[in-house]
């Protein structure tokens, strides 16, 4: 192994050297945490499970944005940490938590109680009990957002399906169907009550509509088999299927339309800075929709189903599935 | 064992031995000019292609500070696929710009697709000409627009602005627009995906203004009419190019080959798809009135 010590120098001065280089490097690594970055307040970053990829970017974009000290704590999953990663978060003095993830948030109401909050693909985040102190960007992009693009990508399209339970989604309908008006679509929907009903809501619902757009609706997506389902009727109807996460894709979803991951970072981030610095201004709002939308085509299906993309519209496609 | 049984294996041996012998022969009779025909081939392979393709290809990098373009990887396979087929071309987008600017130190053999504004930063650093002008609706320039839903009371300071620009450009653009520095906090700008997304984090809510193209908020008044109409328009920016076909002064042959190509892709349907994915509908030369717009 080569011996990375100055040859020509006695050994004392040697090692002083290296001292010299070690304290200044070290001094560089610990500038942002000694509160040298310009903002005010601490953030704890909370990853449920860094290795999972969305969680990974959410928080390698929101660390690029922020200007205030942080550190991070990986739960990998679980919901206990090691002794060590424990200490070091209680002892930290954070200001704010940065949630990603669900079991962060749940992870932190129960072990961090009464610290401000903001929180980031968080599934259906209705379902937690959100304090005061919590803050977030929903993981659910606006019915008219997605009518608004939909409309967008496909002027063509005049009539779409959607199967939903209305114990869980008639206010989202409600409002899903008039957003699609303003933009010019009838949205034609099939309410069902139990996953029982869902063979003959497809086969009552598609011949009267030229797609079906599904959504996160657990009564219609009870399983793989459900969804198998949709898809391969869907499919013998020639109706392409609109999807709102990217895992549709392999049963043959014609588009997929989410939640553009770096900028919900992004608007985590700026959430979170306001917070820190809510002497200067008003109270943020509490749970913001996502700004960004993340669009996957399908040109096979697309094409197979004579769905026509407006040539406008495609540069803002993110990703062409074939 | 028979000796009958062994007659067919002694008889394909001797085969073999002559079938070897000929060879031999042959080889020797034609040995020179077996070296000669080695030799030339192996010159073609040196001379026409036998270089590895990716030194020899020709880089297009692209890099837009002006629209969020991010679908790198579908823009990578389509522009590879298509440019494949018309020479040693290769397609290589960048998210960043330091990394973009990095590769320009790196070579000359390249094309490059930028905004116009970032042409005019780093034109003179990298020694860039202008070949071709992206085209959209029959003009090669655009204008920006700021628009905000509740425009009355609108602080800048804490003014949220959505924009599918770069941080660095919309603040340029805002200056220009407010002649002076906009108030707009940095901090405060949001980038998006597409203007669609600015336009409509303004509509329901999430951000008080949006900087878009004209072209944008135009198709946006045809798609969501009831939307817009709650929109006002606070400010424009001056009209300005669209994106730039640059390479570098000393690279003449390849910026000329390059001309032919880009502009014949707006007449191919599938060179059309294309330039499409870059938000245009074809490529114009850079005239001589124009190169002094660019330089601006």
């Amino acid at each position: 192994m080569k011996n990375s010590s100055f040859p020509f120098m006695p050994p004392a001065i040697n090692s002083l050297k290296h001292s010299v280089i070690g304290i200044f490097l070290g001094v560089c690594l610990l500038l942002p945490s000694l509160g040298m970055a310009g903002g005010q307040g601490k953030i704890l970053i909370l990853n449920s499970n860094a290795s999972i990829a969305k969680y990974d970017l959410l928080q390698k974009e929101f660390e690029a944005y922020i200007s205030v000290p942080f550190i991070s704590v990986d739960l990998a999953g679980k919901m206990k940490l090691p002794e060590e990663l424990n200490e070091k978060m209680q002892n930290y003095g954070q200001d704010l938590i940065f949630c990603i993830g669900s079991n962060a948030l749940v992870f932190a109401e129960k072990n961090l109680p009464n610290q401000k909050r903001v929180f980031a693909s968080v599934i259906n985040w209705r379902r937690f009990p959100i304090g005061n102190a919590t803050f977030g960007v929903s993981n659910e992009l606006l019915a008219g957002m997605q009518a608004t693009t939909l409309r967008y990508l496909f002027p063509k399209l005049e009539n779409i399906g959607v199967i939903y339970s209305p114990r869980l989604n008639k206010e989202w309908y409600e409002l899903a169907r008039q957003e699609a008006r303003q933009v010019g679509m009838k949205l034609v929907g099939h309410p069902i009550e139990s996953p029982d009903e869902l063979d003959d809501a497809l086969e009552e619902l598609l011949p009267k509509v030229q797609a079906l757009w599904l959504i996160a609706d657990p009564v219609v997506i009870s399983s793989k088999a459900a969804v198998q389902k949709i898809f391969r009727e869907s499919d013998s109807a020639q109706r392409p299927v609109f999807a709102y996460n990217e895992l549709f894709a392999q049963y043959g979803a014609a588009l997929v339309l989410s939640v553009d991951l770096p900028t919900m970072a992004r608007q985590a981030a700026m959430l979170s800075e306001s917070l820190l610095a809510q002497s200067k201004g008003g109270v943020p709002e509490k749970v913001q929709p996502p700004a960004g939308s993340y669009i996957a085509v399908n040109a096979n299906k697309t094409e197979k189903y004579n769905l026509k993309v407006s040539e406008e519209a495609m540069s803002f496609i993110n990703k062409i599935i074939e | 064992m028979k000796i009958s049984s062994l007659l067919p294996i002694l008889k394909k041996m001797r085969c073999l031995r002559l079938l070897s012998r000929l060879v031999e022969k042959t080889v020797m009779m034609f040995r020179h000019k077996l070296l000669r025909m080695l030799g030339g081939c192996l010159a073609l392979y040196f001379l026409w292609g036998g270089v590895p393709a990716e030194a020899n290809s020709i880089k297009i990098y692209f890099y837009s500070s002006e629209s969020n373009i991010n679908n790198f990887k579908s823009l990578k396979l389509e522009f590879d696929r298509y440019l494949s087929t018309h020479g040693p071309y290769e397609f290589q987008p960048f998210s960043r710009r330091d990394l973009f600017e990095g590769q320009l130190a790196n070579g000359e053999r390249y094309l490059v697709l930028l905004s116009s504004w970032h042409y005019r930063n780093i034109a003179g650093k990298y020694q860039l000409k202008p070949i071709l002008l992206g085209v959209l609706h029959g003009k090669t320039t655009q204008k920006r627009v700021l628009v905000a839903k509740n425009p009355a009371n609108l602080e800048t300071a804490r003014l949220r602005i959505a924009s599918a620009s770069s941080v660095d450009h919309t603040e340029e653009v805002l200056r220009h627009i407010f002649q002076q520095e906009s108030g707009v906090q940095r901090e405060n700008i949001l980038t998006v995906p597409k203007d669609i997304d600015a336009l409509m984090s303004v509509g329901f809510g999430i951000s008080r203004a949006a900087l878009i193209t004209e072209n944008s908020l135009v198709r946006f008044q045809n798609i969501n009419p009831t939307l817009s109409q709650k929109m006002q328009l606070l400010a424009e920016s001056p009209e300005a190019f669209l994106l730039v076909v640059a390479a570098p002064q000393s690279f003449t042959e390849g910026s000329e080959a390059a001309a032919q190509l880009f502009q014949a892709m707006a007449e191919q349907s599938e060179g059309k798809k294309r330039i499409q994915m870059l938000g245009l509908e074809s490529w114009q030369l850079v005239q001589a009135s124009d190169l002094v717009k660019l330089e601006k």
